[in-house]
């Protein structure tokens, strides 16, 4: 083969190469588009999709309500629940508050909301039905007066049925109103005894002392909870409530 | 030692409440201030195990009622 030749067939395979390069070039660019705009359409039906492939910050505006934010314990919020939120704040159907667990380290979209529960504590669901007496033959009233010696005009019983152990029973002091009756007021609250299952009985009086198979805190923090939750609920049985 | 609470716990559900409406009752005796503070009579209380869990939540939701307006979770 001479130069002339050689070079011609030189020449011949450069322009080949190019050629076969460029094809395989524009496929690859064919491709990656294609691909792009599948993603693009199958985001664009799913929110939380598109909102984790953008990977940005977000404030989260709550709908504002009226009452406290609800919140569950043992439950899980989700950012698709976040954004349900945000995305349905201005439609006046959605008259229900958002319910969110602690959410203060919602930092970015792709991070999951921290789950409020309480360690010790059951989730706080309704097991049964409150009810409340002041009849000297209420099993928890005469429980009481015969264990602590106290007179049942004191008491006032608060118990849940199912009996699942949740029975109180709330003795107040001497003082008395203007016809001579029994003052049942958070101010009066003299003790509160706990009758578990098994009819054992524990004391509370919201003070360092006077406990009875209660440590202090509990004792304090069950006073507040029963003074100011729990009486305000029965105002036909307690006065200065609510 | 957590019967009690365990107990009252149980009771507060029964009436159908949430956290957030006990909070609200609560709130006069624990909160958290302006510093990010829990304050109120409960609030020495705080490290104390269950009782502490129990105080320290329900500030926190009062403290997230309190806010006027929108809520903001950034």
């Amino acid at each position: 083969m001479d130069k002339k030749n050689k070079n011609k067939l030189d020449s011949q395979s450069k322009h080949l190469i190019i050629g076969v390069f460029a094809v395989l070039v524009l496929l690859t660019f064919s491709a990656v588009m294609l691909i792009a705009a599948f993603s693009f359409s199958e985001a664009s039906k799913n929110p939380d999709m598109s909102v984790v492939d953008t990977q940005q910050d977000v404030s989260y505006q709550v709908q504002a309500s009226t009452t406290a934010p609800s919140y569950t314990v043992g439950d899980t919020v989700t950012h698709s629940t976040l954004n349900n939120a945000v995305t349905n704040n201005n439609d006046s159907d959605n008259t229900e508050a958002p319910h969110i667990e602690k959410n203060d380290s919602a930092e970015s979209t792709t991070q999951k909301v921290e789950t409020i529960s309480v360690e010790g504590l059951e989730e706080f669901t309704k097991t049964g039905d409150n009810y409340i007496s002041d009849s000297p033959d209420n099993e928890f009233i005469e429980l009481v007066v015969a264990e602590k010696g106290v007179d049942a005009e004191y008491l006032v019983a608060i118990y849940a049925v199912a009996d699942l152990g949740n029975n109180f029973v709330l003795e107040f002091d001497d003082k008395r109103d203007e016809s001579g009756k029994v003052i049942r007021s958070p101010k009066t609250l003299k003790r509160i005894y706990h009758i578990n299952k098994e009819k054992q009985i524990t004391t509370a009086t919201g003070k360092p002392t006077g406990n009875d198979g209660v440590d202090y805190g509990t004792s304090i923090m069950t006073y507040y909870l029963v003074t100011e939750v729990v009486m305000p609920e029965y105002p036909d049985y307690f006065t200065e409530v609510g | 030692m957590g019967d009690m609470l365990v107990s009252i716990w149980s009771i507060l559900a029964n009436f159908g409440m949430d956290t957030g409406d006990i909070a609200n009752k609560i709130g006069s005796i624990i909160a958290v201030d302006e510093k990010g503070d829990y304050t109120g009579t409960l609030a020495p209380l705080a490290e104390v195990p269950l009782v502490g869990s129990i105080i320290l939540l329900f500030a926190d939701i009062g403290n997230s009622a309190g806010q006027s307006g929108p809520t903001t979770i950034a």
